[in-house]
Order: structure tokens, then sequence, then C-alpha cells
């Protein structure tokens, strides 16, 4: 790794870090639109970071010195993540990229946010962590699974930075059975990832049926501010990654200008795209009960090692 | 070194490394039963840490080329009694004497009356192990496993464990029944009972028979490491046995077991292409023993079960390894090279992480007299340190990076993956082997991080939780020795993984060109994955360090209530939705009981062993009522016995003649 990538790997990773507010505001506003409201701008995702790292933490004096550390953990698991998806150009990930660590890395992202959810003793708290528990266990190996095909179908290996020049070399051919559903999983897994509708509803407080928003409510000031940019980010890593790797068309492949400029410009289209559907769902379809998840899971998870056996048996 | 081996003879070296290890033990088993006092005791656990440290430098005096071989001078009827370390021994016997060694300076520690005969045993479980990793005759290997399995029966007496300490016993000697029946019927074949002279000793056996004694020696092993259906023993013993037994049965002597076993399948035997298909039989039992044991620890009430369930699902991961080891090797030596180094370094990543936490638990109910994990919470607010210790403990049981649990499953799913086999009944499986590997490492994940949360965050949930006894002096320090070796495994997971290639290469055959590293399709860098992710940590702590000014503590929020202790979530109602999810493996979990007086019924969650109600008891049950029917013949009539004689001498000589 040269200086030149180097550079362009830790700009893609403060360039992901830096949009990942604007996306979540774009969703926002394609959901009031699309409800036929006016919306908050789509740079008031950042208003509300601001205003809560400005403001005072309030910490609950049953939590320990864990609670403090575990808006920074998820935060840093989440900076790692971003230096490794390669979206502009997919020849530079991070150098301890590969993609069991990522997998693995998401884990630590969530059993922070258990840990996080239990440590002031709160009931929502517990029912957020012990519901995310329920669904990482069927999302992880979903996840693990669907990627790992993707690294096995390209012959890539477990480097990231390979995975999507092999899958845009082999041209139309690369549209197989084992893509498209391990492509589908990860969709899945996705939605259910960033515990968007309809498996949580990330704009409900206080409500029985809330996941996320449950482990986060005894966050506030900056650890909340942490917390909302690492679920952001996470977000946006995702979409990069679907973008990046299950369909990695108009991503560069080499470091001449004029194709990071088109990459960064199929890229935005990407990620509009998935942001117009994931709004589109979330305006459509109501939020699932929690034991109706499992089925929607399983169905990822068989959806995922379909795509493995296929890819060996066929 | 050169200076050493000029002034002594050949062997002095070797012989002066084995009385170092064996007479501070010897002693101390002698000491310990003479004496009765508990300062006496303490010196017998000095001599025990005294043997461990000699042991711990094996693996210098191998590297320096001393050649470790010594036989006893005693003849025997059943052959010599031989010991010899070749270079996987000798780094097993390095780790796992400072394993032991760290167990036995808690026991010291943390025990004010463990008397003289526990300490005593601790020393005779020293030297078993030893010698059975040492072991270059059958019947060293033999003599010193059954020494393991006796010992530990004798450490587990813990007051009324009666049942599940002779539920052991019995299971451990099915095992070693087993084991003693492969061995002696492969030493027959061999013409030798020297174990380094056993060298792919398949072909002379046969296809079918060597099948069959490889099956044997995993059963035989995995009644010890809890290969369903032996894992009955185990949450039992753990639950009841005193902690620093668990604590060596599920570490060092699971180290001895799969050293062994590898040794076994891979070395003495040799591995087959016709033993694909027990191979297979073998990843299957493996893989269900992980994921029971992965769901069955999501349940527990007691922390210690728990661990016992987790122990079962890692060493099931590490027999899963070997398995996939089998069908490998035929394929592609070098893959296989990998999957066995990661199951040797899952393994003693196993013993650390799992001595680790079974040593907080103990401090944990010593220091609150709680065994329920219903009742604990709170902890890390008044034993912070204690607490601190357990999350790297936890972190790395489940696989968080940067720890050493991660890098062993990094290896696992990197070897799984790694398989390009042809055949496609072969190809199927690899998926599959993934997907196990996966559900069970986010089930004991979501498992470890109810174990942490429950025991040490929220509100304490009882007395003894709130105001918890300050933890007995020095406790604190093989913990944090662990806890280190913990993250500093996971940092250096490479330099481990080169001292076990070339042991592994040595046992195996497997040439040693190429590396591990050509099969490897990532680059593996824990060392930078660690250093990142502990460098931008500290940077964002640095950065956004506590001002005091703008921080203020208040009450969790509770709707406007005041929470008390029990106004928060559970650890029965944490596990809730798995249960439900997963309900057929579970079965009918609520029960209804009534109180004594009949007049309240409760609702309970109950989690019992299936493999106990449906397969122990009815065997059980049949075994008695057999031995009832035969009790009729002893009639106690000195007549009645000169017949049987009588009878069974004619049916024996016939027998004689006509076969």
């Amino acid at each position: 790794m040269n200086y030149a990538e180097l550079a362009l790997m830790l700009f893609q990773a403060a360039a992901l870090i830096l949009i990942s507010p604007l996306v979540a505001g774009i969703i926002r506003k394609l959901k009031a639109m699309m409800q036929n409201r006016v919306g908050a701008s789509i740079f008031q995702p950042y208003r509300d970071l601001m205003k809560l790292f400005r403001k005072e933490t309030v910490v609950s004096e049953n939590a320990s010195f864990l609670f403090r550390a575990i808006p920074l953990v998820c935060i840093t698991s989440m900076v790692l993540l971003a230096a490794m998806t390669p979206f502009i150009y997919s020849g530079v990930a991070a150098p301890y990229a590969d993609v069991i660590a990522m997998v693995y890395i998401f884990t630590m992202f969530r059993f922070a946010m258990v840990l996080g959810g239990l440590e002031g003793g709160s009931a929502f708290g517990g029912m957020g962590s012990s519901r995310e528990a329920m669904m990482s266990v069927l999302i992880e190996p979903a996840l693990l699974i669907s990627i790992m095909t993707l690294s096995a179908m390209t012959g890539a290996g477990f480097d990231i930075s390979e995975i999507s020049s092999s899958i845009i070399g082999a041209g139309a051919a690369a549209i197989s059975p084992a893509l498209l559903l391990a492509g589908t999983s990860f969709l899945i897994t996705m939605v259910a990832e960033n515990t968007r509708v309809p498996f949580d509803n990330p704009d409900t407080h206080l409500e029985l049926t809330m996941v996320h928003e449950g482990m986060l409510l005894e966050y506030s000031g900056k650890g909340l501010a942490f917390m909302e940019l690492a679920s952001m980010l996470r977000l946006t890593i995702f979409m990069a990654l679907l973008g990046t790797l299950f369909f990695p068309w108009g991503t560069a492949v080499t470091m001449a200008p004029s194709a990071l400029a088109l990459s960064v410009v199929a890229i935005a289209i990407k990620m509009l795209v998935i942001a117009f559907g994931i709004a589109l769902l979330e305006s459509t379809i109501a939020k699932m009960r929690v034991f109706r998840m499992p089925n929607m899971l399983t169905a990822s998870f068989a959806l995922s090692l379909m795509a493995m056996i296929s890819l060996y048996v066929l | 070194m050169d200076i050493l081996s000029v002034q002594l003879q050949d062997g002095a070296l070797a012989a002066l490394f084995f009385v170092a290890v064996f007479l501070p033990a010897v002693s101390g088993i002698t000491l310990g039963m003479l004496f009765r006092s508990n300062r006496v005791a303490n010196v017998v656990a000095s001599l025990c840490i005294v043997s461990c440290m000699a042991g711990a430098s094996t693996y210098f005096l191998w590297s320096a080329g001393v050649d470790l071989s010594y036989t006893l001078p005693l003849p025997s009827a059943a052959g010599q009694y031989i010991l010899s370390i070749d270079q996987l021994s000798a780094a097993m016997i390095s780790f796992s004497s400072v394993i032991f060694m760290l167990i036995v300076v808690h026991v010291v520690k943390s025990t004010s009356d463990s008397g003289c005969k526990y300490s005593a045993l601790l020393n005779a479980l020293f030297l078993a192990c030893f010698s059975c990793m040492a072991a270059d005759t059958a019947l060293v290997l033999l003599m010193s496993w059954e020494m393991v399995t006796l010992v530990t029966f004798l450490l587990s007496r813990n007051g009324d464990n009666e049942r599940a300490r002779w539920l052991f016993f019995v299971i451990a000697h099915i095992g070693g029944l087993i084991l003693i029946c492969a061995f002696v019927y492969i030493s027959s074949v061999a013409g030798t009972q020297v174990l380094s002279q056993w060298r792919n000793l398949g072909p002379t056996l046969g296809d079918l028979t060597s099948t069959a004694l490889v099956l044997m020696i995993i059963l035989g092993f995995g009644s010890k490491l809890g290969l369903i259906p032996f894992h009955a023993w185990m949450p039992d013993l753990y639950a009841s046995a005193p902690i620093h037994t668990t604590a060596l049965l599920s570490t060092v002597c699971s180290n001895v077991a799969i050293l062994v076993l590898v040794k076994s399948i891979f070395s003495y035997i040799g591995v087959s292409p016709s033993m694909s298909w027990a191979a297979f039989a073998v990843i299957a039992l493996a893989a269900a023993t992980a994921l029971w044991g992965a769901m069955e620890s999501l349940v527990q009430k007691e922390p210690k079960k728990i661990l016992a369930y987790s122990s079962m699902e890692n060493m099931a991961l590490v027999v899963l390894c070997l398995s996939l080891g089998m069908v490998y090797i035929g394929e592609s030596p070098v893959l296989a090279k990998l999957i066995l180094i990661a199951a040797v370094l899952h393994t003693m990543n196993h013993a650390v992480f799992k001595s680790l936490m079974l040593m907080t638990i103990d401090t944990v109910e010593d220091c609150t007299g709680e065994t329920n994990i219903g009742k604990m919470g709170g902890l890390s607010k008044t034993l912070p340190i204690l607490s601190m210790v357990a999350i790297v403990g936890v972190i790395s049981m489940a696989a968080i990076p940067p720890t050493n649990g991660f890098v062993s499953e990094w290896l696992m799913i990197q070897s799984i993956m790694g398989a390009d086999l042809e055949s496609t009944g072969m190809s199927i499986l690899m998926p599959l082997a993934l997907a196990a590997v996966g559900i069970c490492g986010m089930m004991m994940a979501a498992s470890y991080a109810r174990l942490y949360a429950f025991v040490f965050l929220g509100r304490p949930r009882s007395e003894g939780m709130k105001k918890p006894r300050p933890m007995k002096k020095g406790t604190i320090l093989p913990m944090a020795v662990l806890a280190l070796l913990c993250l500093g495994m996971g940092f250096f997971a490479t330099v481990f993984m080169d001292v076990l290639t070339s042991g592994i290469e040595a046992v195996t055959g497997i040439p040693s060109d190429p590396g591990y590293r050509s099969v490897m399709s990532g680059e593996m860098l824990p060392l930078l994955l660690g250093i990142t992710i502990t460098v931008v940590l500290a940077l964002l702590m640095w950065i956004f360090r506590k001002e005091k000014r703008k921080e203020r503590k208040t009450r969790t929020w509770g709707c406007g209530e005041r929470l008390d202790s029990n106004m928060q979530y559970s650890s029965i109602g944490f596990s809730q939705p798995l249960v439900k999810v997963f309900h057929p493996f579970y079965g009918d979990t609520s029960v209804v009981k009534e109180s004594e007086n009949k007049e309240n019924k409760t609702l309970v969650m109950e989690f019992s062993e299936p493999f106990v109600k449906y397969l122990y008891k009815p065997v059980s049950a049949i075994v008695s009522i057999l031995s009832e029917r035969m009790g009729k013949i002893q009639t106690g009539n000195i007549q009645t016995y000169f017949g049987y004689m009588l009878v069974t001498l004619v049916v024996a000589l016939l027998a004689v003649r006509l076969l």
C-alpha cells in the first residue's frame, strides 16, 4: 500500500463518516415526502448531533465504567469498518480488512450495545438487549454466510479489496444464483441489522415493541451523540457494502481520476436508490410483531445458506 | 546450554529435568498425606507451583535441543515406563503448566482451609497430566489418564455432591474403558508399546479396524470433553465441585485429551481416505454437541453451569476441527495443517479464558454467597477491578476482536472456507459447518453477554450482592495474568501459531513447505487489528475524556417510579425470546409447582437435561432391574456356589475343547 492508496483509504473512511448523517437525513426527508409532510431539512441530523455534543451528560447511578466506554467502543468499531469499506476505489481497504474481521467487528458493536442496554438496570434497556440478542443469533450467521459466499464466489478470498473488481471483471457471468441469493439475504440483513421497519421502528421511543431505541434510552449528551452517529454510520456502511460488493458495477477499479469521479456518481446513485427503497418500505409496511421477526430472519439465513450451497453444488 | 551439555553426560540434563518436575510434586504428595495443618497445605501447594515452573520450562529446554526422554529403570510385565517429549507435547506441557500454576496460586490465595489433602491431590493431578502428555508407552499413557480421572474424582468432593461426582466417575470410566480397549488392541497389532514407534499403523490395522479405532479414541476422550451423550456429568459437576477442580478439569485435562487425540488420530493410526464417513459422523456429532451446548448455556440459572455448557461447546468446536482435518488431509494437507493449528490454538485459548472466568465466578460466589444468577447484579460498582478482569474474559469467550478467542474462531472459519473439495458430498458439508460455527458463536456471545450483564451490571438483586465482602488479597493476581494472556495471545497469535505449526508438522508428517499461510486467503494481521482498535479507542477516549463539569449522576429513568431491585430485566427474561424461537429444542419448559399445603400454584421455568431424563435414567433403571434379578442366584449357600463352580468349569472345558 503506497501513500496515495493510504490517503484514499483515509479519505473514504472520512467521507463515509461525514456523509452518514446526510444519508439518515435524506431517508427521513424521502419518508416525509412520501407521507405528504414537508419534513425537516436533510441536514437536520448534523444539527441534532451538534446539539447533543454540546449538552451535559446524565449518567445513571447504577451504571459502571463500561457505560462511558460503550459509546466509544461502538464508534470505534464503526470507524474501523468505515476504513475497510472500499466504496469509491475498490482496490483499497484497511490492511487488517478481511471479511471475517468485518463480521466480528459488527459483533463487537452489538455486544457492546447489548451490555449497554443492561447497564442502568432499566426494564426498557433490558428488553431491547434481550430482543437484540435474539435477533443477532439469527442475523449474524446470515451476514457471515452471505459475505463468505461472495468471497468464495469471486475467488477473492477474504480480501475485501478484491471482491468488487473480480465481480466486475467477470461481467454478466457474475450474476449467478449465488450472488442473487446472497444479495437478497444481505438486503434483509441490512434492514434487520439497522433496526428499520419492519423489524423495528427507529422513530419510536417508549413502545414495548422497540429494540434499538430501548437500548439507547439511558444515554445522553455526548454518549447519545456517539451512539446515534454509530447507528447512522452502520446504515451507511451497509448501504455502501451492498453497493460495492454485491452490485459493484460503476465502482472504480483503477485509480484514474475519471474512474474515481464516475465511481462517486455511481455510489451516490446506488445509495439514493437504497435510501428510496428503505423510505418506501417504511412508509408502506407496518412493523412486525416481535415473534414474527424470527420467520423473516430465518428466511434470510436460509437464503444465505442456499447461496453458499448453490455455489458448491451447481 | 552449550556449557551445560558439555558438563553433563548424555541424558543427564533430561534426568535433571524430570527430577525437577517430579521431586517437588512427589514430596508434596507425601507431605500432604502425612500432615493436616493449613501451614503445611500452603507448603504442599508451593511445591506444586515449583513443579509447574519446571514443567513450564519444557518448551525452552526442547528448543535448546535437549533430548527430553527418560526410561524408568523399572521392569514391568506390561511394558516399559518411558517418557519422551516431542515439540507439540513440549509446547502443550509448558502452556498447561502455566495455567496449572496460575490455578494453584489462586487456590493458595483464595482458600484459607483447602487442607493438605486437596493440595496433595493437586500435586498428583499435575503429575498425572504431565506424564500423560509426556507418555511414550501405552502403559504410561493409560495409567496416567486413569490417574487423571481418579484424582479429579477425588478432588471434586465437596460435601453433598456424591451423585454428580459418581456420574462423572462412571462416564469417565466408560470412556477410559474404550480407550484401554483401543490402545491395547493397537499395541498388540503394532508389536510394540512404544508410542513414538507407532507411525501410520492404518495400513497394518486394516481400513475398517483403523476407522473403528479412531472412532473409539474420539469417543473415549470425548467422554471427558463432553461430547453428546457423555456431557451429562458436566453441568452438575461444574456446579457442585470446588471451582479449582473444575477449572483444572476443563482446561488442563482438556488440553491433555486434545493433545493425545491429535497424536493418536494423525500420527499413531494415520488417516486414510476410507475414514471420511467416520469423519462425517464425528462432524455431525460435534456440531450437534456445540449447538446443544450453546442453546443450553443460554438458559442456565447458575453461572458455573453456563460455563460448563460453554466448555462443552468450545471442546465440540475443537473436535469439529479435528474431524474436518481428517477430511482435509487426503485432499489438501496444508489445509489440514491449518485446521489442526486452529484446533490446538483454540484449546489453548479456551484454557486461558475458561480458567479466568471460573476464577471470577468463584470470587463472585465467595464474596457474595450467591450462586443463582437471578439474584446477582450490580457487582461492577462494588468490585470494579474484578469486573474489569471479567469483561476481558467475557469478550474473549465471545470472540470479539482483538482477543484470543477471536483469533482462533477466525482461524476456524478461515480453514473451513479454505476447503476446495472435489466431491460434492464433501463440499455441501462446508457451508453447513460454517453455519454451525456461526450460529454457535452468536448464541454463545448472547450467553456470555447475559453472564456478564446479570452478574456485574444493573442493580443488585439480593443482600449479598449489595454489600459483597472484599476480595481476598492476591486472588486478583492470577486472574489479571490470565486477562493479560487473553489479550496477549490475541495480539501475538502468530507467534503461537508458528510454534504449533512445526509441532503439528512433526506429528502429522505434513511437509513444512508450503506453509499454512499459503492456504489462508486473507491477510491475517491480528496485531495490526488489535493495535488499530486500541489506538482509535484510546484516541477517542483522550479527545472526549470526562469533563466533570458536564456530567451529572441521577437515578435510572423509570417512568417516574423509583425502581427497586426487582424492577429490571431478569436473566430468565433475557433469554426468553431465544427460548421461544428455538422452542422445539428446549421442549416444554414451564412447570406448574404446587406449594406444600396445596393452596398456591406457581409457574416456574425449568430446563432439564433431556439426555439424563431419556437416556441415563432408563438405562440405569434397566441395569438395576437386571442386577436385582441377578441377585436371586446369590443364595449365600456354600453348596450352591460349589454347584456354580462345577457348571462353570464344565462349560469352560467344553468351550476350550470345541473351539
